[in-house]
């Protein structure tokens, strides 16, 4: 009896750990996230520069050279762009969805006004929707970075609190 | 690829209110579609044998509008305006599989160039063909007399593709190395570097880039037996084509004539007669055929 008591509270503090834990990790994730997607688009930039290749072309390109979710984003925003049929608003969403990229609001409103309005410009202006993007991602990054390590001590302090509240209350 | 396939392709590129009619047209008629042509306001062309008549769906005549006519743009863009807006400041998009959208609205002009071209009116489609053996009857003049050769036609004549089959003769039947300044893509029509049409084992393809630069760069870099170009129009292209003849290059090239009279009218063509560098000129003629013939040239 008494293991089985010791079994069930350890399993509400580490249960509870676990969503603080895990809640920093994604925060921790984001982070990753956004700065690997502000280096795609400086990537994106040098080769618009560089040969200006089709929005499907350049997505796939991407997607082979970033990794994890990005790499997923990018793929997907390719395969959408192959289509002929292709319809570039709601694009973002789509591509987002499919990859699991876990983008804050900002990032994700930056995003879509970059790709669900890419390609409607000539070079130049192409080429300052890139950086109006790059810039508000740069934004976010930096808002997220200051917050980051502040924010996943306090989840996983929170978690680790609310199990050992909740065994105290059981107990 | 073969010509079905290839008309399948490009269907996929146009709006889809008109693919059904134009599938079932391209099924028919295939091989003698030549061009499609959009209008605002006006029903879907379809140019047959020289003559433009008008495409009809199940619900009788397809009328193109303003927004049509964008869609088709974005389109043969693959939605990357960016990417063919060279292309677009001189009139035109081409399309995978050398097809050409000639683009007909409001010129907006930047700096005293033209930028863009915006409220689109018309367009153009020129469908490009694959025609092995268009060119036998020249390619056996080039065969007996290997010498710069010049193809004169009029619009729409099939210079284009009496040309890129000389280019594939020379390539695959003499095995000399061709060089091609593809200026509008429609040559060779080349996908991730890889020409959509034949033009030969022994053929190097520089597409979208001017005549003149484009020349240039081939006799410096490829080292060409011949050098084939579409569309001599200007006097910068005459300069450099005498200018590399003097590297032992011979030439394919094509210009537009109303009748072989205006090799002579023309000072531009005339010029370029008497420059001496075309000793083959083969005529395309209104039935098609080919008239060759070597060009005489008095000895100073």
């Amino acid at each position: 009896m008494q293991y089985l008591r010791f079994l069930g509270a350890a399993f509400v503090v580490l249960s509870s750990a676990w969503v603080g834990f895990s809640s920093a990790r994604r925060l921790r994730r984001a982070g990753r996230e956004l700065d690997e997607l502000r280096a795609a688009l400086e990537q994106m930039e040098s080769e618009l520069r560089c040969a200006s290749p089709t929005y499907a072309a350049v997505c796939k390109r991407l997607s082979e050279t970033a990794t994890g979710a990005v790499s997923q984003f990018f793929s997907a925003l390719a395969d959408d762009a192959s289509d002929p049929d292709f319809e570039p608003v709601g694009a973002t969403r789509r591509a987002v969805e499919r990859s699991g990229l876990i983008l804050q609001p900002a990032a994700f409103l930056a995003l879509e006004q970059l790709f669900d309005g890419f390609g409607r410009f000539d070079l130049t202006g192409q080429l300052r929707q890139l950086g109006l993007a790059r810039e508000a991602l740069s934004h976010q990054a930096g808002r997220l970075r200051e917050q980051t390590e502040a924010k996943c001590r306090s989840y996983e302090i929170l978690g680790l609190c609310a199990g050992a509240a909740v065994l105290i209350l059981v107990v | 690829m073969e010509m079905e396939q290839r008309y399948a392709a490009l269907t996929e590129y146009l709006p889809p209110e008109v693919r059904p009619a134009l599938l079932d047209l391209f099924e028919r008629r295939g091989g003698e579609v030549e061009e499609l042509r959009f209008r605002v306001g006006c029903p879907v062309g379809v140019v047959l044998g020289g003559r433009e008549i008008g495409l009809r769906g199940t619900e009788g005549p397809i009328q193109a509008d303003g927004a049509m006519l964008a869609d088709l743009l974005r389109r043969a863009a693959q939605h990357s305006r960016y990417a063919v807006q060279h292309q677009l400041r001189r009139g035109f998009v081409t399309l995978p599989g050398g097809h050409r959208l000639g683009v007909c609205g409001t010129a907006v002009f930047s700096g005293g160039s033209l930028e863009n071209l915006t409220d689109l009116q018309s367009m153009a489609l020129r469908i490009a063909r694959d025609c092995p053996g268009a060119a036998e009857a020249a390619t056996n003049l080039l065969w007996s007399h290997p010498a710069s050769a010049l193809i004169a036609g009029r619009p729409g004549s099939g210079k284009t593709t009496v040309l890129r089959d000389l280019i594939r003769q020379v390539s695959d039947r003499f095995g000399q190395r061709v060089a091609v300044v593809d200026e509008r893509g429609e040559l060779a029509a080349c996908l991730d570097g890889k020409p959509q049409l034949r033009v030969g084992r022994l053929t190097d393809v520089l597409s979208f880039c001017g005549k003149g630069e484009g020349i240039e760069l081939l006799l410096r870099s490829m080292r060409p037996d011949w050098i084939a170009l579409d569309e001599i129009s200007a006097e910068d292209d005459l300069r450099t084509i005498l200018q590399a003849s003097y590297c032992g290059v011979r030439f394919l090239a094509t210009v537009h004539v109303l009748g072989p009279e205006d090799l002579r009218r023309r000072p531009l063509y005339r010029r370029l007669m008497e420059a001496g560098v075309f000793e083959n000129l083969i005529c395309i003629e209104a039935d098609r055929s080919l008239r060759c013939e070597r060009v005489e040239y008095a000895v100073s």
